[in-house]
This record gives structure tokens, sequence and C-alpha cells, in this order.
């Protein structure tokens, strides 16, 4: 059986690059948070720590997803089965059903906690009722948007 | 939908890996394809029809679920 490995390898190599620009990204928000936290000794220097946590995490990922990528590379007949797997029609009909049924789960769990928040705190309320309208507001300009597309 | 992939495959002599790889999917959809679980798009559709020379009529049997009810 022939097949063409050139598109399995140009967007594995596509990927390579993402992994490494992520990795990047996670680097310099772990600086950052540690350059911060030596200027900005206030009450709020948790804020680093979630940074310095978020932005070594983010680099750790960036480099084990880089060194998986190059690993595939290097075997074109793993890098094939990957892509088929990643894009096999029925996953993505099942991870598409899945965040659909989540969607709704969140939804409805979002606005009873809200309420629940309201009673507690107004601020928390308010931030998660601008998080739900947000959400919907997202929803309704991505509908409107792919209803002109298709 | 009803399909005749399964009896296709066998004639073949296939396995399911094989026509998965054949047409660019898993051996899980596959399966899911011949037990009738999962109905395919019509680009994987047309794919089965042309790896097995038939249309797609032939293939995927159309079965209205409504008047089958009412018998």
């Amino acid at each position: 059986m022939m097949i063409d490995y050139s598109p399995f390898v140009s967007r594995v190599e596509r990927r390579k690059k993402w992994f490494l620009g992520l990795s990047v990204f996670g680097f310099v928000m772990f600086v950052t948070g540690i350059v911060l936290e030596m200027l900005v000794q206030a009450d709020n220097s948790f804020m680093s720590g979630y940074q310095t946590g978020s932005g070594c995490a983010l680099f750790v990922l960036g480099l084990m997803k880089y060194r998986q990528a190059n690993r595939l590379s290097k075997n074109k007949d793993d890098a094939a089965r990957k892509e088929l797997a990643d894009n096999d029609e029925r996953a993505q009909f099942i991870t598409l059903k899945s965040v659909s049924v989540a969607s709704y789960v969140l939804y409805l769990l979002l606005y009873l906690v809200t309420c629940v928040a309201g009673y507690l705190n107004r601020t928390v309320f308010y931030i998660l009722v601008a998080v739900l309208l947000t959400h919907l507001a997202l929803i309704l300009v991505s509908r409107l948007y792919y209803s002109r597309k298709y | 939908m009803k399909n005749i992939l399964a009896e296709l495959r066998q004639l073949r002599d296939l396995t399911q890996q094989e026509l998965g790889d054949w047409v660019g999917v898993s051996r899980q959809t596959i399966i899911s394809l011949e037990t009738g679980k999962y109905n395919p798009s019509l680009d994987l559709a047309h794919r089965l029809a042309v790896f097995f020379g038939k249309t797609i009529e032939e293939i995927f049997i159309f079965v209205d679920q409504n008047s089958e009810g009412e018998k």
C-alpha cells in the first residue's frame, strides 16, 4: 500500500514549531513571574507564584510535546498513524458531542453557582455573571459567523 | 442505516485495521460502521464506495425508521 507521507511530515514539523513556541512562552512567563516577585513585594505576591507555576507547567508540557513530535518526525509510519488517529472522523464526532454535553451541564452549574454566590459575595456574583454572558455572547457571534460561512 | 461493509471486507480478505488504513480512519471507526453504531460522513462513504468499486447506495442501505416503526 502506497502512502503519501509528505502531508503527515509537514504537519509534524509545524507541530514541532508550535510546541517549541509554547515552551518558550512558558519559560518567559516563569522568568517574568520570578522577576515580578522580586520587584513587587506586595501582598499579592501569590500571583507571581501562580505565574511561575503555570509558566513552568507550560514549559515542561511544550518540551514533552516537542520531543514527542520530534520522535514522530523520524518515524513516518508512526506519524501517519498518529495523524489518522487525531483526524479520525468518529473520534472528532465523539469529541464534539462530549464538548457539547459538557457545555450544557456547565451552563446549568454556572447558573446555579451564580445564584448561590449572589447571596454570599457580590463581586464573585458579578464575575460569574460576566463569564456566563461572555460565553453566551461568544456562542452567538460564532453561530452568526458560521451560519454566514456555510 | 444498514450496510454490507463487513461482507465486502471479508470478500477482499482484509482486516478492519487494513481497511481503516486504506480509507484513512481508525479500526474503531470501521468496527462502529460495521455494527451500524456510527453513520459515516459523505466523504468517508464516498471513499469506501470508491475502494470497493461500488456506489454508496449499494454499500449503505437507508432504512426509514419512521416507516419501520409503523409496520
